[in-house]
């Protein structure tokens, strides 16, 4: 495995950890070979020496192993080289099938992209011309490209463009580390594998659907980088569209990667546009002003550096939406993800309609609460199940109960790092759990129009909210005009 | 492996309190519960996220019994909000966890729920409600304690309202009319269903007083033109002006014309008030406080429920529920010979779990307090 961007921080922190417990629970096959490759002018022992640190501190289970590693570090290399320098690609080849050579491998080979956006062309380019990309089944080369996929729908299309001249599509893993998640999967195993969830999700008994995607972090040194992207690129366009097409899609014909994914892509080419005159009745966006986060002052987002004291990258959003397919007809979804919240979490909360008539009388009907299903994808992964309970005792009093699931609880162990899982399903050919072209397309071209309307916006200032809050009063507008409120997840 | 030491999991488990860092509340109690869970099974269990915020170092004791003894009522995730304006010295903010296990009946099984204490001083104060967000278990309601100090309308009770659906307090504590007008304020303001420590100990006065009143004499004396007189202890007359709203609101009342009055001696204090009843009739009514023991203590027979008599007199007939000694009450009528009944002796912790139940937010109480908060209004206007 070559990963590109291997002096960056997501190498360190997820996967050299991620390939670290792999290793541990042998899940990787023991001829295997990892190389960085990086501008940086390192040097093997100090690259090693850079991962371990990274593994005693990211790794699922910790301390390290110092015997198993000692053995996975003889496995791990360095090459330093340009993205965009041809020679680099080529001295990358002799360097891999020396290593192969020496360690006899069957020259099976994945390429990581764990670099800035605007290199992936090149990177992908340059591997095919150095003849590291052949479309061959056995020995395989196959590319896994990190995020963001573009930044809107043009420069998606266009990078698809560029990459398809290298790559087969069945060559491309396009990751979105949620995916990867227990629960994320867990969705479709609940949703299929048993009966008594299926016939109830639907327009005619889903009141409505809630989407949370909450960070307490802030922009973390990354105000640049965000000033472009803002919370619509960084988080709704790929993580939570693609829990919304999970939750949303119709059963596949099988559990299988095309089969999934043409489920998926039919929810993303379904989401109703939303007109340019209709985006203050469905769309809310802000920034985080200064606030309290976990018992400290934090500042507000036009207080970071590398961010303009006039910016309006969004650090909010919240969007209601629709999917017109016969199964969602009428049931509006409700997203939002932002920075800076009271607590970090990630879940999809199913509010189920109202029993149709209330047997209890009116002081009851005051405390039975509509069901809420809520699929937590982090932390803590788990499902709970929100319904109505006769308290015990003489008078007929109900009270709101809840029945929970909770992975650790239940298996007694923490589900594995969404990169182990997506790592090893690249390796073993598995490409259910990333995105395909057409997907992220459709989720660009839905995205766009948002972004698009924005533009066109004469507003000069977003409305902030406090850090440590849970978004502007307009949020909560979004669903009191519907009659409804955000649920505290 | 958490790295928590054996300690501080056996602390925890017997249900002292365990310091965490405030960054990691969340990371260190499922940590103890999964640590604590090793060594025998433990059944959590939580139908509200009850947060109590306590005004003064001095109560936080008392409040943590207070919750920790509800916990066999109502298993709660409790968040303590513990401030000292006062306090110079420590830290500006500072967290424990604790468990609250109750046993049931005969030890096989116990069920446990947490409690989290926030203690802050200075500025420290600022950080309360965006933890208090933060710490509020997911899918269950949400109730503010609020009973050691009036409810005030700053910011911390405003945020804090935000997040609650029931707001519970003790009109039993206020004691200026400025408190009970607050009081209204802030139940017009949230979308929290309001329940009264303080209503709830009036409930058994008012049955009883409108017990006076049942077949054969029936209701005609309080529609006839009169007077209704209502001692309560000196500086608790929040609960007398929640009974004259109550009556108020039953009876048709007007809105009132108000007349303030200060006796001689300066121990004991006086109000009338005249309304106008459907009919045309006129009621007075007098809110009288009772005098003070030499010592300046207060009766004991009004015990923590500020009303001590109510009496009417319409022209020679008299009604009248007084309490006595022993947490009774002597009911007196025209057409009986006077009789002794035990009022409700619910604890404090009785009716902070009845305020959690669906009884405990009462319709009549937001129309008693709007109506006390005008009585209220009338006579600042006469002062």
């Amino acid at each position: 495995m070559v990963i590109f961007g291997a002096s960056g921080d997501l190498t360190r922190r997820k996967l050299l950890p991620a390939l670290y417990s792999l290793t541990r629970e042998r899940l990787l096959p023991a001829r295997f070979a990892v190389v960085g490759f990086a501008r940086s002018r390192s040097d093997e022992p100090a690259f090693r020496a850079d991962m371990r640190s990274g593994c005693e501190e990211f790794a699922r289970r910790r301390p390290v192993d110092p015997d198993l590693w000692n053995t996975f570090e003889k496995n791990v290399f360095y090459q330093a080289g340009g993205y965009d320098d041809p020679e680099a690609f080529t001295a990358l080849r002799r360097r891999l099938d020396e290593i192969e050579k020496a360690l006899g491998l069957p020259g099976n080979r994945v390429f990581y992209l764990s670099t800035p956006p605007s290199s992936f062309a090149t990177i992908i380019r340059n591997l095919g011309q150095a003849g590291l990309t052949p479309a061959a089944e056995r020995p395989f080369a196959r590319v896994i490209i990190e995020k963001p996929f573009g930044i809107d729908l043009a420069s998606a299309r266009q990078l698809n463009a560029d990459i398809h001249q290298t790559l087969a599509e069945r060559q491309i893993y396009r990751i979105d580390h949620y995916l990867g998640k227990e629960t994320v999967q867990n969705l479709l195993v609940f949703r299929f594998a048993n009966g008594i969830f299926e016939p109830l999700w639907n327009n005619r008994y889903v009141d409505h659907v809630q989407i949370t995607g909450a960070e307490t972090v802030g922009v973390e040194g990354r105000g640049a980088y965000f000033e472009e992207a803002g919370i619509l690129r960084d988080m709704v366009q790929n993580h939570l569209l693609q829990v919304v097409s999970l939750a949303a899609m119709e059963p596949p014909i099988a559990f299988e990667t095309d089969a999934v994914r043409d489920e998926k892509v039919k929810v993303l080419r379904a989401l109703k546009p939303i007109a340019p005159g209709e985006m203050d009745a469905h769309v809310v966006r802000a920034q985080y002003a200064g606030g309290s986060i976990a018992g400290r002052r934090v500042p507000g987002y036009r207080d970071e550096p590398g961010v303009s004291p006039r910016s309006r990258a969004e650090t909010f959003v919240a969007l209601k939406f629709f999917i017109d397919s016969w199964r969602w007809a009428g049931v509006p979804f409700y997203l939002r993800s932002a920075k800076r919240m009271p607590r970090r979490v990630t879940e999809i909360a199913i509010h189920f309609k109202q029993a149709p008539h209330l047997l209890f009388g009116k002081r009851s009907a005051d405390a039975i609460r509509p069901n809420v299903l809520a699929i937590r994808i982090q932390p803590d992964e788990g499902i709970t199940l929100n319904f109505g309970s006769k308290v015990p005792g003489p008078a007929l009093e109900i009270a709101p109960v809840m029945m929970e699931f909770r992975y650790g609880s239940s298996f007694g162990s923490e589900p594995p790092d969404a990169y182990e899982r997506l790592i090893l399903d690249c390796m073993l050919g598995d490409g259910t759990l990333f995105t395909r072209a057409d997907e992220v397309e459709a989720s660009w071209a839905w995205i766009s129009r948002i972004h698009d309307a924005w533009a066109a916006s004469r507003a000069h200032d977003l409305p902030t909210y406090e850090a440590g809050n849970w978004g502007p009063d307009d949020a909560d507008d979004l669903l009191t005009r519907d009659g409804r409120s955000w649920r505290r997840p | 492996m958490t790295g928590i030491d054996s300690g501080r999991i056996e602390r925890f488990s017997r249900g002292e309190p365990v310091e965490v860092e405030v960054a990691a509340i969340e990371r260190e109690l499922s940590a103890l519960w999964r640590e604590a869970a090793q060594a025998r099974p433990i059944s959590r269990a939580a139908l509200w996220n009850l947060i109590v915020y306590v005004g003064r170092s001095a109560s936080l004791v008392e409040a943590k019994d207070l919750v920790g003894a509800m916990a066999s009522f109502v298993p709660a995730r409790v968040i303590v909000l513990s401030y000292d304006g006062h306090e110079a010295s420590g830290p500006e903010l500072g967290a424990t966890v604790e468990s609250n296990v109750v046993s049931t009946p005969g030890g096989a099984r116990t069920i446990s729920s947490e409690e989290i204490t926030l203690t802050a001083r200075g500025a420290g104060v600022e950080h309360f409600a965006p933890l208090a967000r933060a710490l509020t278990a997911p899918g269950l309601p949400t109730a503010l304690l609020w009973i050691d100090d009036p409810p005030a309308r700053g910011r911390l009770m405003r945020q804090l309202l935000m997040l609650s659906g029931r707001l519970v307090v003790d009109t039993g504590v206020v004691s200026g009319d400025g408190d009970l007008a607050s009081l209204h304020q802030l139940a017009g303001l949230a979308q929290a269903r309001v329940a009264d420590l303080g209503w709830l100990r009036l409930e058994s006065f008012r049955l009883l007083f409108a017990g006076l009143f049942d077949p054969p004499v029936g209701g005609a004396p309080l529609r006839a033109p009169g007077r209704i007189t209502i001692h309560h202890q000196a500086r608790r007359a929040a609960s007398a002006l929640l009974f004259v709203g109550w009556l108020a609101c039953q009876l048709g009342w007007t809105r009132p014309e108000a007349r303030d009055s200060r006796s001689g001696d300066g121990r004991h204090e006086a109000r009338r008030f005249r309304f106008s009843m459907p009919g045309g009739a006129r009621m007075e009514v007098d809110l009288v406080a009772a005098p003070t023991t030499d010592g300046g203590t207060l009766p004991e027979a009004a015990g923590t429920a500020g009303v001590v008599a109510v009496e009417l007199d319409t022209g020679g007939a008299g009604f009248a529920v007084r309490r006595t000694a022993g947490n009774r009450a002597e009911l007196c009528l025209p057409v009986a010979p006077p009789r002794s009944v035990k009022l409700d002796s619910r604890s404090r912790m009785e009716l902070c779990v009845e305020a959690l139940r669906p009884r405990g937010h009462d319709p009549l109480f937001a129309g008693a307090l709007a109506f006390a908060a005008d009585l209220v209004a009338a006579s600042e206007w006469t002062r």
